[in-house]
């Protein structure tokens, strides 16, 4: 197993799945807590429309879906607040129309789109260095966040409309947590792709729920988890030469399947 | 009853049409062609009143509360609070929400739950050291600091509405609100829940409604009814005709054996 280290891409997978657990494990917990998982995913599929606009002006895809995705998860924000229209129904609309935009802009692009499935499935295995580099300033990002504004965030997750009253600015904070989601989606699309992005968002945060009560441990064991569960990927997607991607987000899947089967409240809640 | 006291919070002329989102053909927002749920309300709460607004669900209460407490902005009508605005005054008024409506399954601990009160006490910084000893106390009110430990979801409904009160009470507020405090707690329960309510009233306002016309008929100092529009004499009496207009159908009321009656004789 340590003679697949040697290789450049390898080593640069594993950093990728350790820096993409980092984001995904403190972002996954809110977005398990506060139920927003269908957010999370219109806020990562309307994203391609970032990729698409990469391809179309020739700059990094990965870049583009930054700007891209902060103004989707800020329109999701500012619709359901509004409540001029249900908020499913917007989330549903621009998750469609996002992708829709991401296609046409690549059709309009001269020639073909070699890494295009790969944005969509992710390929862990293809990471360049100035990605680890992009995903490392926005990890930093979400952890200074998270630190600056945790009792904020703990107060309007759990009840938004008394946190308002306490005196908390409440939707400009939860304007604030869905664009950490974004930045999260653009950390995880080398590492499972836009359309699996809401695996790593739910399944490590979902099983760190049945280890602890408190929200800070759930980020800590999300975390593991999601770096146990990224690796055991890439080492079966080397293995058997399957795609990452997906195999990392099985691997995720079936463990949560498994620990499912586990009675609760059968010595789980260790570290409470 | 002193009417010298100092007026808390009035409303003057107030009225919130019904914020419909659900409607077949999309939506058409709040405005004035909607279905009034606040009718041309004026109220005026006194310090160290102890007012229990009672109606029919679906009769406007919560959205009573939420008008004070500037969650909804009136479609007309004037809100004070403390004199000044209801959002900017948000710092005096205590709220105790429908409990039953939070994620029982949430990750959180009834320390960290009553802290949430002072959550924007200093913002973008942790709590202080005062923050947890005011959150101390407010569960030590209400009995509550041996269970500081225990995720919320885990305890009793009664146990759960304390905790919601020690929240609002570690902010210091100068008013309660309290919406169906009564709903889905034991006969016991609410019994403590009433002696709690009886102390606090010593040193703040407390306003609570309830669709549940005895329980708290007894214990409030003074009596609303509201449905649409709001029926009050400030005082505990209301006619029989003021129960019939805000329910709409005449109601058998047995006011006799009842510490303090809440019809007048007639």
């Amino acid at each position: 197993m340590i003679e697949i280290l040697q290789y450049e891409f390898m080593t640069n997978a594993l950093a990728a799945a350790l820096l993409s657990a980092i984001a995904c494990g403190i972002v996954g917990v809110y977005v398990v807590v506060k139920r927003i998982v269908f957010i999370s995913g219109g806020i990562s599929h309307a994203s391609f429309g970032g990729i698409g606009l990469g391809y179309f002006l020739g700059i990094s895809p990965v870049l583009c879906v930054i700007p891209f995705g902060i103004v989707s998860a800020l329109i999701i924000g500012e619709v359901s607040r509004r409540k001029t229209i249900s908020e499913d129904t917007a989330i549903g609309i621009l998750w469609a129309m996002g992708m829709a935009l991401g296609i046409i802009l690549i059709s309009l692009t001269a020639g073909y789109a070699p890494d295009l499935f790969s944005y969509l499935f992710g390929n862990i295995l293809t990471v360049p260095r100035s990605d680890l580099v992009i995903m490392l300033v926005l990890d930093a990002v979400i952890i200074a966040t998270v630190c600056l504004l945790y009792k904020e965030f703990l107060a309007i997750t759990f009840d938004e409309e008394f946190a308002e009253v306490a005196g908390v600015p409440a939707h400009k904070l939860y304007l604030v947590l869905l664009c950490l989601i974004a930045l999260t989606v653009v950390i995880l699309i080398r590492v499972v792709g836009i359309i699996l992005v809401i695996a790593l968002l739910t399944i490590p945060a979902a099983l760190s729920r049945r280890f602890t009560d408190d929200l800070r441990k759930m980020m800590a064991i999300s975390v593991i988890l999601s770096a146990l569960f990224s690796t055991t990927g890439i080492y079966l997607s080397y293995l058997f030469d399957l795609p990452s991607g997906s195999t990392i987000v099985l691997v995720a899947g079936i463990a949560f399947v498994v620990s499912s089967l586990i009675p609760s409240g059968t010595g789980l809640k260790v570290l409470r | 009853m002193t009417k010298e006291t100092k007026e808390v919070i009035g409303l003057r002329n107030v009225w919130v049409h019904f914020d419909d989102t659900s409607g077949a053909n999309g939506a058409m927002g709040r405005g004035r062609d909607g279905i009034p749920i606040l009718e041309d309300v004026t109220l005026s709460i006194r310090e160290h009143d102890f007012l229990g607004i009672i109606g029919p669900n679906g009769g406007g209460k919560t959205t009573l509360l939420k008008v004070i407490l500037g969650l909804i902005s009136p479609d007309s009508g004037e809100v004070r609070v403390f004199g000044g605005d209801p959002v900017k005054n948000r710092r005096f008024v205590g709220y105790v929400p429908q409990h039953s409506l939070f994620d029982h399954d949430f990750p959180i601990k009834v320390m960290d739950v009553v802290l949430t009160g002072r959550a924007g006490k200093r913002l973008f910084r942790g709590y202080s050291d005062r923050d947890r000893e005011l959150a101390r106390n407010a569960l030590e009110m209400v009995e509550m600091l041996p269970f500081e430990g225990r995720q919320i979801g885990k305890l009793s409904g009664g146990e759960q509405q304390r905790v919601f009160i020690a929240r609002a009470l570690a902010a210091e507020p100068k008013v309660l609100l309290l919406d169906e405090p009564a709903a889905g707690i034991d006969m016991h329960a609410q019994t403590e829940f009433y002696e709690l309510l009886k102390r606090l009233k010593e040193t703040m306002t407390i306003v609570m409604v309830s669709h549940d016309i005895t329980a708290i008929s007894i214990h409030v100092d003074k009596i609303a009814c509201l449905n649409r529009k709001l029926f009050y004499h400030d005082s505990k009496e209301l006619t029989s005709g003021d129960l019939e207009a805000a329910y709409r159908c005449p109601i058998e009321f047995i006011a006799h054996g009842v510490p303090h009656r809440v019809l007048r004789e007639h």
